[in-house]
């Protein structure tokens, strides 16, 4: 649902207010960004993508119905320009797969994780959700750090929610993986 | 959900929790909001059809009548009102030595003066609405 403290900034954005709007996008530019940095890869990119995202949300803003969370519809603006970005690109979606057999289990090295530096981890997870294909890097972007639900993941992605279901356990086993595999090799350095 | 996959669950969660949001430019609100103010309108311009429906319904229906009257009518005064046009009728027969048969049909004549009245108003009407439209933009 709608926030409160949204609904008055969306209301003076519709009147044509721009500084209400201005604080509606340093609200969310944060989130949009980020979501755009895991889609594109490529923060240049980024950034142009999360400001057409705004640019684009306040010439609709009309037609934002409240129904569903305003960072919610932001996020639908975001992943699809973010899309045809990709597709003008004409960049490969990156599609390698890690086989199951391959997969050993993230707690197994999880005190290793533990025992790396906190700085040296918030890279490392960086840099495997970069190494993720871009739908991937999405889906756990907006389930693990966005912590938003099957549903509303389902909403902004256009896909049912079984498809999310099981594309998202796909990717958490490609994440684990990823990772286990990242902390071996730090580990024998 | 399995319990195993419930910790890996939890344990990915927890990691995300510390990375922290991408930071995008410094001027990006004042990107965006200059792109705002550059754009000439943000409201899209209506669509205005220069004829309303009703319009459209006198326009089809007059239309209809004449073309009807025209099938129908067998000669001149056997539809229309007696019309004082007996001088428009000299003036018009001094031509009929070139062109004979236009002479011949009073609903011709009608449909002439209804064309030249039709005209007329059209150009006055998509002035003045062009006229308007231009001080909206």
């Amino acid at each position: 649902m709608l926030l409160p403290e949204d609904k008055e900034l969306i209301s003076r954005s519709l009147a044509g207010d721009h500084v209400a709007y201005g604080v509606l996008v340093d609200r969310y530019k944060y989130l949009i960004f980020t979501l755009a940095c895991r889609l594109l890869k490529n923060k240049e990119d980024a950034e142009e993508i999360a400001q057409d995202t705004f640019v684009k949300a306040f010439e609709a803003l009309k037609t934002f119905k409240g129904d569903a969370k305003f960072s919610s519809w932001l996020y639908r603006i975001a992943y699809r320009k973010s899309l045809d970005r990709i597709k003008q690109n004409k960049r490969q979606p990156i599609l390698n797969s890690i086989e199951d057999d391959g997969v050993r289990k993230l707690k197994a090295a999880d005190g290793i994780l533990e025992a790396i530096d906190r700085k040296e981890r918030k890279e490392l997870l960086k840099a495997t959700i970069d190494r993720l294909p871009e739908i991937d890097a999405t889906l756990v972007t907006l389930y693990y750090y966005e912590q938003l639900t099957i549903r509303e993941i389902s909403e902004i992605m256009d896909m049912s929610q079984n498809a999310i279901k099981v594309r998202l356990f796909r990717s958490r086993k490609q994440l684990e993986s990823l990772l286990v595999v990242d902390i071996k090799t730090i580990n024998s350095n | 959900m399995h319990n195993e996959e419930k910790q890996i669950d939890d344990r990915l969660r927890e990691l995300f929790s510390e990375l922290p949001l991408e930071q995008p430019s410094d001027g990006f609100t004042r990107g965006v909001l200059k792109r705002l103010e550059a754009s000439p309108s943000q409201v899209s311009p209506k669509y205005v059809p220069l004829l309303s429906r009703t319009g459209w319904i006198l326009v089809i229906s007059l239309v209809t009548i004449l073309l009807v009257s025209g099938f129908l009518s067998d000669g001149w005064g056997s539809y229309m009102p007696d019309l004082a046009v007996s001088e428009f009728m000299e003036v018009f027969s001094s031509v009929e030595s070139y062109l004979p048969q236009i002479g011949s049909s009073g609903i011709l004549v009608y449909s002439f003066l209804a064309l030249i009245l039709s005209f007329t108003l059209q150009v006055l009407w998509f002035k003045n609405s062009w006229l308007k439209r231009r001080m909206a933009i």
